[in-house]
Order: structure tokens, then C-alpha cells, then sequence
């Protein structure tokens, strides 16, 4: 992976968890970069450790070994704030805040960019209307965020990440609680995303299929292996899609 | 107002505001009434009742969960036994050492209580077992105070107990020269925190992952709370109730989760329920005064009860 393209690189990366002194590591030797403006899916089978290489990348855990460069800087040395201006974050965490509407949830996203009493200037709102706009979600401003559907929320969700306008963004499982039409439609709303605001775009997913028909680049993350990266036509080719998910073939004949 | 005028001694609204703009006659007995009473009452009401809704809306808010308030997480126990270990064992200091004593006391053992809590939860990261263990908490301070009030002797009993009654019209002006100001750092230093509350109703790996230091925050909500809560326990014993309800009614009023709204209104709501709490113990036409404390927990009860009653869904709406 060429580096100086790179948005953030992830070197002799491993991650896990530790209780004591006991080590779990789920990855290990991982060495692989974010280019910019592109969306790469991090695909494995659940329980490989999607959630935990995403946590860590976000700066929420840390990593076993090995180091996470954001703009060329370690990222356990940037401030909290500076980071999140850089990276923004989409979680399966269920959120249960309040009362909360739709536009509110989105202003969040202004967090880091604000001063201590968090009022927005025109250029807050402008980012706000903006990620708004984009997520087509305009018809839901008013909406308290518990009266919308799942996929409602989780396009809300990705408009609150959008308006904290970082060059990367991280999804763990966008797509989960969804049905196959909300699925999609999120999926075809981050490749948008990705084609007109150049950010990045690293999700974790279970959804082949998806994956690879909207991501620039696959990470294929299997059980005990080190993760293998490529071009969707460059994995399929060399047969490691078929070898990670054996249940596709069996589905096609 | 109303809690000048009313009481054994009624003095009507013309009259108080005579007294209060030195207008009256400086020796009579209404005089002496407002001013060495009823005034250091309202206040001491006022401020107690900010202070607690507000310490009620940040462990609602820092814990997500909408049963947290001071006195449920055992902080108001640990305060407790802070000025049962003062009083009980009869460190006893006079003056007005003895007031920063009880302050001290109090919000030492409340502090350490939080801390507990505090650290519990960054293992747990269910509410739910928190609040259990904050109870927990609560009864393993009680059991100590139980058994220090077993050893000691009748007269430092009955002081105690005199205190956990809690009451509102024991200060005198020199102790609200202690209690105001306290308070006010306390609403201070948890005001300051009103942007990261806001982002903790999304929960905690959202609020890090839009740049908030989470160790910085809770540690400054715990500092704050317990000024807080310490303080008013430390001087008018542990008032039931309000920390828990005021947030809830401040919600449902204001229809909002923004703590930049939630916050006056805490500070204004557990005011106003305060005074209310205290003009009904002290019910014109009845001579005794009532332990505020029960009548916290008298009308407090039903409220929160017929609050949840009629939301149904009260989780969805706390934040």
C-alpha cells in the first residue's frame, strides 16, 4: 500500500484485548492504509474482530501493538478534539438520548468544531443543512429521533458523522438492523458520500454481496489469517472470496 | 415570598416587603421573625433544592439512567456517614469551625461514595448493575452508621437522627455564608460541563468519538455533584426525592434534552419545590414543623409516580 496517498496506515497493528495479563489478540501484523476518498469494506464473518479493529482505529481502545498513523501522525498523540475533527465515528451503539430531534442529533456532529457553550456559528449550520441535504433525511429535521424507523435513524446517524466533517469516516455494521431495502439504500447513500465529499470511508460488514459492489477496496478478514486486500475484482479473482465465505457458492448453484 | 409570609406567625406581603426594604420598624417581632427565620429558611430552600436537582440531572445524565439522583446512588449515605462519623463519635468542634467541619465531613464522605461508584463503572458498563451497586453502597454506609449509633451515646443519637430528618430552617447567617457560596461553585463547575452532557446522552464511545476527554468529564461531574450533594446533606441532612424528580418534571416542562435549557431549569424547578416542600411543613395554622424530609418523600413519591404513569415510556425521554 503506497503510503503517501494514504490517510491513515495502520503498522504492525495488532489489536484485541487484554484482561490482566492475559492478551486476546483477535488481529495481528496488520499493515494496511486508508487511501483518500475511498470506501473500503472490511468483510469477515462475525467474530473475527471487525468491531474491535474499527474501536481501535477510532482512538475508543488500544491497540495491543504496533501503531495507527492519521495524517502521518500517531494517533494516541493527537488531542481528543483534533482527532475528532479529523476522524468522526458510526457505531451500533443503540442511542437512547432524550428528546432529542433529528436535527439536534445532527448538530452533535459540531461537537468538536465548537467552543464550550456549544453554539453554532453560520458555518455550523451551513455544515449541518449540508450533511442534511446529502443524507436526504430533510423531511425527518423535526422528527424526535425515537419515532423514526431504524433506517431513518441510521441515515441521521451517518448525517451526524457527515457534519462533523473529518476526512475519515468509520462505520462498524452500518447496515445491521436493517431490512434488504434500507440496507441498500444506506449502502448507495455512503458511496455517494464517498464520490461527492472525497472523504474516507472504512465500514465493517458481514454483507458480501454489498460489499462488493459498492466498496473501492475489500479487507478480507478471515478467522486465524492475516487480512487480505484488494480491489473486489482482484479478491474474487484470486479466489478469496470463495475460500472466506464457501456458503456463496453453494447459494449460486 | 409565600414561605416569609406563611408560618405560625402569618405576616402578610405588605408588610414583608416593608421589613425587607427597611422600611419597618427595626425592633419588632416580625422583624426579627424574617430576618433571623423565615429569610435564611427561603434561602437556604432555595438554594438546597437548586442544588439538588441539578446534582440529580448529572448522575441521570452521566449514568443514563433515569433512577440515578443522590440519593439512589448512595452519595447522600456517604455524606451521611461523613457527618455520623463527626457527630457520632464526637469529634465535636465548636464555632464556626464546626460548620466547615460538617461541609468537610460530608462532601469527603460523599465524594468517596461517588469515587466508588465512579470507578465501579468504568468495569461495568451497565447502568443497571451500577444503580445496584450504588445501593449496594448505600447500605453498607447505613449498616456503619447503624452500628456507630449503637456504641454511642443517647444525646449524640439524637442528634444525629435530628439532622437525618433534614430540614431547611436550622442555618443560621453564618452558616449561609458557608452554604451559598459552595453551592454556587458546585452549579458552577457542573454548568461548565453542559456541552459534555449533551454529548453523553449519546453514550460515552460516541461523546469520545466527537472529542470529549470522558476521564477529564467525569471527573468534573463527580467533583461537582458531590459539592453539591455534600453540602446540602451536610447542612440540612438528606433530603429525599428532589435530585431524582426534578430532572424528569424539568424534561417533560421543557420537552427537551439540551442541557443548556436543562440546566436553569433544574436549578429553577428544584428551587421552586423546595420552598413548596418547605411552606407545606411549616403549614400556617399547625405550630410544629414537619421533617422536611418526609414531606419531600410524601408528595415526591406520588409525583414521580403519576409522572410515569402518564409518560409510560419515561426511558426513552430521560437523557
Amino acid at each position: 500500500m503506497d503510503n503517501h496517498n494514504s490517510i491513515l496506515t495502520l503498522s504492525q497493528l495488532s489489536v484485541g484485548y487484554k484482561n490482566g495479563q492475559e492478551k486476546n489478540v483477535l488481529m495481528e501484523n496488520l499493515n494496511l492504509g486508508i487511501p483518500k476518498g475511498k470506501f473500503i469494506a472490511l468483510l469477515g464473518a462475525n467474530g473475527v474482530g471487525k468491531s474491535t479493529l474499527i474501536r481501535t482505529i477510532a482512538n475508543l481502545q488500544k491497540p495491543l501493538a504496533g501503531n495507527i498513523l492519521l495524517k502521518g501522525k500517531n494517533i494516541i498523540e493527537y488531542d481528543r478534539k483534533k482527532f475528532a475533527q479529523e476522524v468522526s465515528l458510526v457505531l451500533t451503539d443503540r442511542i437512547q438520548g432524550g428528546n432529542l430531534n433529528v436535527r439536534e442529533l445532527v448538530e452533535m456532529g459540531r461537537y468538536p468544531h465548537t467552543n464550550w457553550t456549544g453554539k453554532l456559528q453560520f458555518n455550523d449550520h451551513e455544515k449541518v443543512e449540508e450533511a442534511i441535504h446529502l443524507c436526504a433525511i430533510n423531511y425527518l429535521k423535526d422528527a424526535n429521533i425515537f419515532e423514526i424507523s431504524d433506517g431513518q435513524l441510521q441515515k441521521a446517524m451517518i448525517a451526524r458523522a457527515l457534519a462533523q466533517d473529518g476526512d475519515l469516516m468509520l462505520l462498524d455494521e452500518p447496515t445491521v438492523h436493517l431490512d434488504a431495502n434500507n440496507r441498500f439504500a444506506v449502502m448507495e447513500l455512503l458511496r455517494k458520500l464517498v464520490d461527492e465529499t472525497k472523504k474516507s470511508l472504512l465500514i465493517s460488514t458481514h454483507q458480501v454481496e454489498m460489499a462488493i459492489k459498492m466498496s473501492d477496496e475489500l479487507w478480507l478478514a478471515n478467522c486465524g489469517e492475516n487480512i487480505k486486500s484488494g480491489t473486489p475484482q482482484e479478491l474474487i479473482k484470486a479466489k478469496e472470496i470463495e475460500r472466506a465465505f464457501p456458503f456463496l457458492q453453494k447459494l449460486n448453484n | 415570598m409565600l414561605s416569609i409570609s406563611l408560618g405560625s406567625v402569618v405576616i402578610p406581603f405588605g408588610e414583608i416587603l416593608d421589613i425587607l426594604l427597611g422600611n419597618g420598624l427595626k425592633d419588632s417581632a416580625k422583624y426579627h421573625i424574617i430576618y433571623s427565620y423565615r429569610l435564611p429558611k427561603a434561602l437556604t430552600s432555595m438554594f438546597a433544592g437548586a442544588a439538588l436537582g441539578f446534582a440529580g440531572l448529572q448522575m441521570q445524565t452521566l449514568f443514563r439512567n433515569p433512577l440515578a439522583g443522590p440519593f439512589v446512588l448512595g452519595i447522600s449515605s456517604g455524606a451521611s456517614l461523613g457527618v455520623a462519623l463527626l457527630v457520632l463519635l464526637g469529634i465535636g468542634v465548636n464555632g464556626a469551625l464546626a460548620y466547615w467541619g460538617m461541609a468537610i465531613a460530608s462532601i469527603i464522605g460523599s465524594s468517596a461514595v461517588l469515587l466508588l461508584v465512579v470507578l465501579v463503572s468504568v468495569r461495568l458498563k451497565d447502568s443497571m448493575s451500577l444503580l445496584l451497586v450504588g445501593l449496594m453502597f448505600g447500605a453498607f454506609t447505613s449498616a456503619i452508621v447503624s452500628i456507630m449509633q449503637y456504641f454511642s451515646t443517647a444525646e449524640d443519637i439524637q442528634n444525629f437522627l435530628f439532622w437525618t430528618f433534614g430540614a431547611t430552617g436550622n442555618l443560621s447567617w453564618e452558616e449561609l455564608q458557608i452554604f451559598i457560596p459552595v453551592i454556587i461553585i458546585g452549579i458552577l463547575l457542573g454548568y461548565w460541563q453542559a456541552k459534555p452532557l449533551n454529548a453523553l446522552l449519546m453514550g460515552e464511545n460516541y461523546a469520545q468519538s466527537m472529542g470529549l476527554r470522558i476521564q477529564y468529564v467525569r471527573l468534573f461531574l463527580v467533583i461537582s455533584t458531590s459539592i453539591l450533594a455534600g453540602i446540602v446533606t451536610a447542612f440540612c441532612g438528606p433530603i429525599a426525592f428532589l435530585g431524582l424528580a426534578v430532572p424528569h418534571i424539568s424534561r417533560i416542562i421543557f420537552k427537551t434534552s439540551n442541557h443548556f435549557i436543562l440546566v436553569p431549569a433544574t436549578l429553577l424547578l428544584g428551587a421552586c419545590l423546595l420552598l413548596i416542600c418547605d411552606l407545606i411543613a411549616q403549614l400556617p395554622g399547625i405550630d410544629l414543623i414537619l421533617p422536611i424530609n418526609a414531606v419531600t418523600s410524601l408528595f415526591g413519591a406520588p409525583v414521580v409516580i403519576w409522572l410515569i404513569l402518564r409518560r409510560k415510556n419515561i426511558s426513552k425521554h430521560f437523557g
